[in-house]
């Protein structure tokens, strides 16, 4: 039996012009649909482009196509229905609707955080979709939480919807989405339950469903729609080498300013010095500064330096510059003596009969060294 | 002394627990209050020592970063599981 020279009406979907110049397509209505195929060499009449969503009349024979097992309409002439089918128009209207509310406003997205701690996925376990979003996340510092739905047929929806829920307060961000497929098969992204979950998300959601050339409603509905799961992971995944810059960049800055403040702190002890001229006293304030750029010379190179030893270093070198300070020095009762070379530090600096000066805190004193008093070797 | 000592302490153990974006965010505030200038040289050596510590923590996030990866319900599929 065959059933041939019939006429169909319905809905175009999943269509696709070979580059043989044959067409195929699904014809549907309501619950049911079958596919179709035009050949190149029945193509001649017709009189438009074949367009998804397109209503259409065909006339051709019904047939079994083995090789896939599956009965098929061999169509011989196609004609344009009035306007778009139904299930275009229910899209367009949800669309709209949803827009209305606001749904979809700019001011709504929220932007991806440059270093989440936990990366949520919401996707099938067994698709492919996840495999290429794993790979693209690599070995980032980063948690990743996979919230399994179902992504295609009835149920889909739901399971999309729930699986973004059961993710807040755990994600950071979240990836939504699933691989290519017909037009039946992303669907479940144009359902309303499913652009809900995603515009009531507290983390931002990233949407990622089928291929680039693919728009669902939840593209609209996310903070950022991805073309495909693996270019959203790339816009996902904390940028690990930039970051490192950044904390190269961090540790010059804070070496920087410690250098500068160390810089002043030298800078005063100058000033110190200088209300001490006329006492040649410069040298003892020469040895605090060389002190300061000592630790400042070890600060330059922080990268292999122990914190803990530097700051004990500058926590002692604090301490000198209160201690060691000329005039508290002096203050206290002690005295220095100066040479013609400088400070002296040893009974040897001196010789017999030299003269030097005696520096106390309100003057000085010139004297002369009677010579050595071995008595108090 | 008994009080510097405690402050230090769950300053190291805050560093161990902190996250990457705390991280960074604290590590800025330091940055910033260093360049700033206003603090005296011991402040600015805590604030150093802390700021370097911090920096050492996020490296060794980054270092340690291998894929960990969770499922909430069921089972991870077995190419996943390691």
């Amino acid at each position: 039996m065959r059933l041939s020279n019939l006429w169909a009406r319905g809905e175009l979907s999943n269509v696709v012009n070979h580059r043989s110049g044959h067409r195929y397509f699904t014809l549907k209505d309501g619950d049911s649909q079958i596919s179709c195929v035009l050949f190149r060499g029945n193509s001649g009449g017709l009189d438009f482009e074949l367009a998804n969503g397109q209503n259409v009349m065909v006339f051709g024979d019904v047939e079994f196509y083995r090789p896939q097992g599956r009965v098929q309409i061999l169509v011989k002439a196609a004609r344009r229905d009035s306007g778009f089918g139904g299930k275009h128009l229910e899209l367009e209207m949800l669309k709209e609707r949803l827009s209305a509310e606001g749904l979809f406003d700019a001011e709504r997205k929220r932007p991806i955080p440059s270093y989440p701690a936990c990366i949520g996925v919401v996707t099938s376990p067994d698709g492919a979709a996840l495999r290429d979003v794993l790979m693209v996340l690599g070995s980032c510092p980063a948690r990743i939480v996979i919230s399994p739905a179902v992504v295609q047929g009835e149920s889909a929806p739901g399971s999309i919807a729930s699986a973004i829920a059961a993710l807040q307060g755990i994600a950071d961000v979240i990836i939504v989405g699933r691989g290519g497929g017909s037009a039946e098969d992303l669907s479940p992204f144009n359902s309303e339950v499913v652009a809900r979950a995603i515009s009531s998300s507290i983390s931002p959601v990233v949407s990622a469903v089928g291929h680039e050339t693919d728009v669902t409603i939840a593209d609209f509905a996310a903070d950022v729609r991805a073309p495909t799961p693996s270019s959203a992971a790339a816009m996902v995944r904390p940028d690990v080498e930039g970051l490192r810059e950044e904390l190269l960049g961090a540790e010059a800055r804070m070496v920087r300013s410690l250098r500068a403040s160390v810089d002043r702190r030298r800078a005063r002890l100058g000033g110190l010095g200088r209300s001490l001229s006329g006492r040649r006293m410069r040298g003892m304030v020469f040895e605090e500064r060389q002190n300061l750029d000592r630790i400042a010379d070890r600060l330059v190179s922080a990268e292999d330096m122990l914190i803990d030893r530097l700051s004990g270093r500058l926590e002692v070198a604090e301490g000198k510059l209160e201690s060691l300070s000329p005039l508290s020095t002096l203050k206290r009762g002690y005295c220095i003596a100066v040479t013609e070379g400088g400070i002296a530090r040893r009974a040897s600096d001196l010789n017999a009969g030299e003269l030097f000066e005696l520096v106390f805190a309100d003057g000085g004193l010139l004297c002369r060294s009677m010579g050595d008093r071995s008595d108090r070797r | 002394m008994t009080e510097i000592k405690d402050s230090a302490g769950s300053m190291d153990e805050a560093s161990q627990d902190l996250g990457l974006e705390a991280s960074l965010a604290e590590l800025e505030r330091i940055v910033l209050g260093l360049e700033e200038g206003d603090l005296t040289l011991e402040e600015s050596l805590k604030a150093f020592e802390r700021g370097i510590s911090l920096v050492r923590r996020c490296n060794a996030l980054l270092d340690g970063a291998e894929q960990r990866i969770e499922i909430l319900t069921g089972d991870l599929p077995e190419d996943l599981a390691r």
